[in-house]
């Protein structure tokens, strides 16, 4: 199993109080499975996305990344296995403006201390993948909105990872443009071999998935 | 450095007013820093470019030659001593003069009193010069005010005129330059025909580092090394204290600066920092890339401002007591780079407190 979430709780201070944002959420995503999660605004998907994605721990339960259980892992140790495993979409593309989109991807290579020739085809093929190998050298400002995401989507399977993890990663993109962006990231996470778990606030968008989940007042359940 | 140096690049812009003023404040500390050299050499060059190691003064002198009087009495324990361990001493008399040609310029000058055989004069030259009939040998500078060799320049006050032998590089000191005459032609411009055995200090040559305590006892006298007596210059540990409470300064502004500039441009990239994170970078890696950046803007900086200021200082006249030396600007612009990176520490501790799941908020 690449993901494996086992009865995590989040709460959250909400002014005096405290919220529970995730209250025992179970999910598990094999290799080259690919889930979509939606819930309403304020249902806690960043918040499940920040815990699978190690930006967050939880309270309480277990998050399992490729059968290791990262609960004893150092902020070090988290921050090592977020850049060997996980790839990330972001809601907003989170491009660096001033970066070229290959070298978009060649930054996650440096990160990882490996930007060799290798390193350098495999981001012309990825971007390639993507539909963007006439747009290598452009920067973020010279894109579009869908290309941006597109950009994104090759940036978060450069390192290779076993957990895809892609947040809202249509939401500011049109109906026509996000449903690419979506085809694109569930076609990306089978051929890759990568489980995959997509958040969005509308399921219509997203087609092609092997389940479907709601998160409902912190609480996640097969749709 | 990847990602630093491609923000650099793209977005110069937005380094180029901070690389300004860190190059401005480079241009100031480089003509400061000409500035203490200048005014150091004004002060103690000619007592520098002497040969000797020590100076023994009357106690409580403080390396003033104008409150130190010494005579033969205080000399013959430090000549036996010299006799005895090898090495040399010579009496030195110094006054300040005021002089006029014979065409009525106006001449100030330090006078120096030496002994025509003293190791103080080290060629043939210098001592057949002060060896003859009274005269004066000159500093160089006094050239540019038209005096020639066999001019009559008459000692203001005393009205003694004397001739021109000869000129030597032989500096300033106290900001006058310096001539040179007979110990015994100064004693007589100094005391008059009565008193011929006063002078100011005893000069030491020697290789020992030794402070002389037991011939300091016997002479009743007080040493200072070369550089201790540059002290006793007029004026000298005032304006030194003065420059370098300016460069002081120079480097607190830079630092200040450089500090400001690099925490707002943290905050300003605190979402960049935090999808580093996000990626997998680990708090080193974030480091290096914002320390080597910021060491770039830095270097190139000061690199340009330096170069300008030594530019600027080429164009300095003589009138300015001013010189530039390859150390002086060299430690002068590594101080400004330090501090200007010292004063980073506080955006560098931002730079490590970003949480990396800023980068999941959506974009405003």
């Amino acid at each position: 199993m690449s993901l494996r979430l086992e009865n995590v709780t989040v709460s959250l201070p909400d002014g005096p109080d405290t919220i529970e944002v995730l209250r025992g959420v179970d999910l598990e995503v094999s290799p080259g499975e690919v889930v979509a999660v939606t819930g309403s605004s304020g249902s806690g998907k960043s918040t499940l996305m920040a815990v699978a994605g190690l930006l967050r721990r939880p309270d309480g339960g277990r998050v399992e990344i490729d059968g290791e259980d990262v609960g004893n892992l150092s902020r070090s140790g988290r921050t090592r296995l977020r850049r060997d495993r996980i790839g990330l979409v972001f809601q907003s593309p989170n491009l660096f403006p001033s970066l070229s989109a290959v070298e978009q991807l060649e930054l996650v290579a440096h990160i990882e201390g490996r930007l060799d020739s290798g390193a350098r085809d495999r981001a012309r093929r990825l971007l390639a993948t993507v539909g963007l190998g006439h747009r290598l050298g452009h920067r973020p400002g010279q894109l579009s909105g869908g290309e941006r995401q597109r950009v994104g989507v090759a940036r978060a399977l450069m390192g290779r990872p076993s957990v895809l993890l892609a947040d809202e990663p249509t939401a500011s993109l049109d109906e026509e443009r996000g449903r690419a962006v979506m085809d694109l990231i569930v076609a990306q996470g089978r051929e890759q071999n990568v489980a995959t778990v997509i958040v969005s606030h509308n399921l219509d968008q997203v087609g092609g998935v092997d389940r479907r989940y709601e998160l409902r007042h912190g609480l996640l359940s097969p749709l | 450095m990847f990602l630093a140096l491609r923000d650099l690049r793209v977005q110069r812009g937005r380094f180029v007013l901070v690389g300004l003023v860190i190059a401005l404040v480079a241009v100031l500390s480089t003509i400061v820093s000409g500035l203490a050299t200048g005014l150091v050499d004004d002060g103690i060059s000619g007592l520098r470019s002497l040969p000797l190691t020590h100076l023994a003064f009357q106690p409580g002198a403080k390396a003033s030659f104008s409150r130190s009087i010494l005579t033969a009495t205080n000399l013959e324990p430090w000549r036996e001593a010299a006799a005895l361990d090898g090495f040399e001493v010579s009496p030195l008399g110094v006054s300040f003069f005021n002089a006029r040609s014979a065409e009525g310029t106006s001449l100030d000058m330090a006078l120096f009193g030496v002994p025509a055989d003293s190791f103080l004069i080290p060629d043939q030259r210098g001592r057949d010069a002060l060896s003859g009939e009274p005269g004066l040998v000159l500093s160089e500078e006094f050239r540019a005010l038209g005096i020639t060799e066999g001019d009559m320049i008459t000692v203001s006050g005393v009205e003694r005129t004397l001739p021109v032998v000869g000129f030597t590089f032989a500096g300033s000191y106290g900001h006058v330059d310096i001539a040179f005459t007979s110990l015994e032609t100064w004693q007589e411009l100094v005391y008059g025909d009565t008193v011929h055995d006063r002078f100011s200090a005893i000069a030491i040559r020697t290789r020992e580092t030794t402070d002389f305590p037991e011939v300091n006892r016997l002479a009743g006298t007080e040493t200072r090394t070369k550089t201790q007596a540059y002290a006793g210059s007029p004026g000298y540990s005032a304006e030194t204290a003065t420059i370098n409470l300016i460069r002081g300064f120079l480097l607190v502004i830079s630092a200040l600066i450089v500090g400001a500039f690099f925490t707002v441009w943290t905050v300003q990239r605190s979402r960049q920092i935090g999808l580093l994170k996000a990626l997998g970078a680990s708090n080193l890696y974030v480091l290096r890339d914002a320390l080597g950046q910021l060491a770039v803007v830095l270097t190139v900086s000061t690199l340009i401002g330096t170069a300008l200021g030594v530019g600027l200082g080429s164009l300095v006249g003589g009138g300015i007591p001013f010189a530039l030396r390859t150390g002086s600007v060299v430690f002068s612009a590594i101080a400004l780079i330090l501090m200007g990176m010292a004063g980073s520490l506080v955006a560098l501790r931002r730079v490590t407190s970003v949480d990396p799941i800023v980068a999941l908020a959506p974009v405003q």
